[in-house]
């Protein structure tokens, strides 16, 4: 399947929320120090400057002073030699911890089946054509001869594993006028080897269902089998 | 209830500041230098990854084949970066999460400081992003396990039209497309950490932003050991038509990704996001009850910007004259930078005590705690000194400050203490006062541990100030013998009373 998202639906967040935290910010952590007057900041950043080069000055010098204990770095060899055992003992922390303990997330005797699907419920009102003084009351540039109330079906989806139900949900159509595809998207975890596999599809406010499949598959270990729907074809699928 | 979780917490990080102190020093002590190894290790992190870019092929099949050449053909350099990129990386949240819990439990989160709390906290989510990110790039079976839990946590949101982990659905599911927005995202994860980095100390005046050359080689040092004898390695290539099995995760980036698998997305959403708020609005629970900011009085400011230069909170700000006097600026300072630690007051070439006024008046003064109260403590006692001063015991003035050992302890036989909201509250002049005529035998200055000071600055402007590097300087004439110092944090106790006791010994030998 193509990538139906793209690049946008990653940054609209941090253009939305970005700046949203960045004004926040600066209204209240720096416009305190932001709206100080040009002519003043001028002259406080020559202050500074002055300041930085004496700065500079006296970190060349210090640490020698001439009061009380200066206890400076440990460059000692039994300091160095301590140093360097801590250092390993953070190196093996960080060594340890970034690949280990390993973590077991499915035993190699199961396999997957991934349920996803994305389909769109029949539409609740089928299509009509507008009667002669239906259109009338229109406004001239809304006079469309049909009426297309665009609110779809749920969709609902049941799937058995060999004769047990292991999922059955109804999925709300997407969109603001629920006029947006139905979409299903769950993982689930089962032995491998052969399975018998059901899957129903509602689509419409019918009874019963509107397409099902009943297949017996093989899975090997660690495979990863996905039922799905598949638009083309109009049918359920297991692959 | 707040400082039951503080205290235990500032014991135990305590413990192993003391524990490094011996073997490093205090500027080398990793634990006084969490920010500024965090830093350091986004640097290596930056350096090696634009070396591993360069190598890196940014194509769905390209990508394990081209991060196994530089692991296994070019293992001296490429596979080095690699392993430093990670390993730096990973540094990057163990001294990140150590320095957080060092800046709450030290309470230094609160009052003005919630700036860099607050924008501390989003560069957690900046830095997960970014480590993660780097994770789905290898492309191997860690990559498809972290890929598509992120994007099935995402997913949970529902903003996005069709699942984003549908891309990964099946074999030939991801396209070089969509792969290359995942580099696209680890290259401006970071970019933007960096970006949210600078933010988070620009109300720090003077922030410490580089670690100190011996402790940033030691660091670098231990990273290229780490990547020689313990190289990063891949996981087998990725292949969506299975799932992967056993997986040797970074916990330092995926601690939650099985708890997701256990909790859902939901859940795990809730968690993180609760966590997040949490964090965000822990400055304000409770509130710092935040000290009356100092009062500049014209008549005595000279317009010198010793104040504006000593300020650890870019509180003070020079403005042009508005009392028609013959001084091109006036010190004015702003209320909701300051934190009220006197540093300003120690600053102040008009902090004087040598002078005839009934009160003592100067240029820069805390309401809550004025330079004139200062100065009628500490008279007192050195009074109180003077009287239980013998020739076995010299007469000992402690100042300490409200951040470091508590000096209370040490009162009592011709040693009385006084205590500032910091040590930088000290004008130097006061020295030469307390030891002029020889009104005290002795000035002993401590506060927090060395380079630890409450307000960043204190201890680095008054050892400045002692040694005739920093105005105001303590005079040539005060005998340099008679004043000693020593920087114990609160934990640190007996070791000021040792060398309390050591400085007693020299005061006798010198004959005082
Ligand atoms: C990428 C990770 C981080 C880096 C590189 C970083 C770096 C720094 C640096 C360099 C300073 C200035 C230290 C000084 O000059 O005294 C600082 C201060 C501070 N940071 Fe962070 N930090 C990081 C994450 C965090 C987080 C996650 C929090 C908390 C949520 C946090 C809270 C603070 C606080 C409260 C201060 C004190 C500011 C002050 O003393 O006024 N930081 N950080
Ligand atoms: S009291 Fe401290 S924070 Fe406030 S202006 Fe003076 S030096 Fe700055
Ligand atoms: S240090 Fe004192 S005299 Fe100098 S600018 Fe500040 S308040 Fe004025």
């Amino acid at each position: 399947m193509s990538s139906s998202v793209n690049v946008y639906f990653f940054i609209a967040p941090l253009i939305v929320f970005g700046p949203l935290f960045l004004w926040l910010l600066y209204s209240f952590g720096l416009r305190e120090i932001a709206k100080i007057p040009g002519e003043i900041r001028r002259q406080n950043k020559l202050n500074s400057e002055k300041e930085d080069r004496f700065e500079r000055e006296r970190a060349r010098k210090r640490g020698r002073g001439p009061v009380g204990v200066v206890r400076g770095a440990n460059t000692s060899v039994l300091g160095l030699f301590a140093q360097a055992i801590t250092y390993a003992w953070f190196a093996a922390v960080v060594g340890i911890l970034a690949s280990s303990p390993p973590y077991f997330f499915s035993a190699p005797e199961d396999a997957q089946i991934k349920l996803s699907l994305s389909h769109p419920g029949k539409r609740k009102v089928e299509c009509r054509l507008r009667s002669r003084e239906e259109l009338a009351k229109l406004p001239p540039n809304m006079r469309a001869p049909k009426d297309c109330p665009r609110e779809r079906w749920p969709v609902f989806v049941e799937l058995e594993v060999d004769g047990k139900r292991i999922f059955a949900k109804s999925a709300a159509p997407k969109g603001i006028a629920n006029d947006g595809p139905s979409i299903f998207y769950q993982a689930f975890s089962v032995p491998a080897g052969p399975h018998r596999l059901t899957m129903r599809l509602r689509e419409s406010g019918n009874e019963g269902f509107d397409f099902r499949r009943s297949e017996t598959v093989t899975l090997d270990n660690s495979q990863v089998l996905v039922a799905g729907f598949d638009s083309a074809s109009h049918s359920v699928f297991f692959k | 209830m707040l400082k039951a979780l503080q205290s235990p917490l500032r014991l135990m990080l305590e413990r192993l500041e003391l524990l490094f102190d011996k073997p490093f020093g205090p500027p080398w002590n990793p634990m006084r230098q969490l920010g500024t190894l965090a830093f350091f290790f986004f640097w290596v992190s930056a350096v090696s990854g634009i070396y591993v870019f360069i190598l890196f092929d940014t194509s769905v099949s390209g990508a394990y084949p081209s991060i196994e050449y530089m692991t296994h053909e070019q293992w001296y350099l490429g596979g080095v970066m690699r392993s430093l990129h990670r390993y730096a990386s990973d540094g990057m949240v163990v001294t990140m999460v150590l320095h957080l819990l060092r800046e709450f439990s030290l309470d230094r989160y609160r009052g003005v400081r919630w700036y860099s709390w607050f924008t501390g906290v989003a560069l957690i989510w900046l830095l997960m992003l970014s480590g993660i990110s780097g994770y789905w790039l290898v492309w191997d079976q860690l990559a498809q396990y972290v890929a598509i839990g992120s994007m099935e946590w995402l997913d949970w949101l529902g903003i996005f039209g069709e699942p984003v982990a549908n891309n990964f659905l099946t074999r030939g599911s991801l396209d070089d497309r969509f792969f290359s927005l995942l580099v696209f995202i680890h290259i401006f994860g970071p970019l933007f950490l960096l970006f949210a980095m600078w933010i988070h100390v620009l109300r720090v005046n003077r922030a410490k932003i580089n670690p100190p050359r011996g402790l940033a080689f030691g660091s670098l040092a231990m990273l290229v050991v780490l990547s020689f004898i313990h190289p990063a390695l891949s996981h087998p290539p990725a292949d969506l038509g299975t799932i992967p099995t056993e997986l040797g995760l970074d916990w330092f980036y995926m601690f939650l990704y099985p708890a997701f698998d256990l909790l859902g997305p939901g859940a795990l959403w809730a968690l993180s996001f609760g966590l997040t708020l949490l964090l965000f609005v822990l400055p304000w629970l409770p509130p710092l009850r935040r000290a009356k900011a100092p009062e500049v009085f014209l008549e005595q400011c000279n317009g010198c910007t010793r104040c504006f230069d000593d300020c650890p909170y870019g509180a003070v700000i020079m403005q042009p004259r508005s009392d028609g006097r013959p001084f091109l600026q006036e010190a004015v300072v702003n209320p909701d930078l300051c934190t009220a630690c006197g540093i300003c007051v120690g600053s102040c070439p008009m902090s004087t005590p040598f002078r005839s006024d009934a009160k003592l008046v100067t240029g820069i003064d805390l309401p809550t705690l004025s330079l004139d109260t200062v100065y009628e403590r500490m008279t007192a006692a050195i009074a109180k000194a003077r009287m239980e001063r013998n020739t076995e015991r010299p007469g000992i003035l402690v100042v300490g400050c409200d951040h470091g050992a508590n000096i209370s302890t040490v009162e009592g036989d011709a040693t009385h203490a006084i205590s500032l909201p910091c040590i930088g509250m000290l004008p130097p002049s006061f020295v030469d006062f307390a030891l002029s005529d020889g009104a005290a035998d002795g000035v002993m200055l401590t506060g927090c541990s060395d380079c630890d000071c409450h307000h960043r600055l204190g201890i680095v402007w008054t050892e400045d100030r002692m040694a005739g590097l920093r105005d105001p300087y303590l005079r040539k004439r005060v005998p340099r013998e008679r004043l000693h110092s020593y920087w114990a944090g609160p934990g640190d106790l007996a070791a000021l009373e040792d060398e309390l006791q050591r400085f007693r010994d020299r005061l006798i030998e010198n004959g005082t």
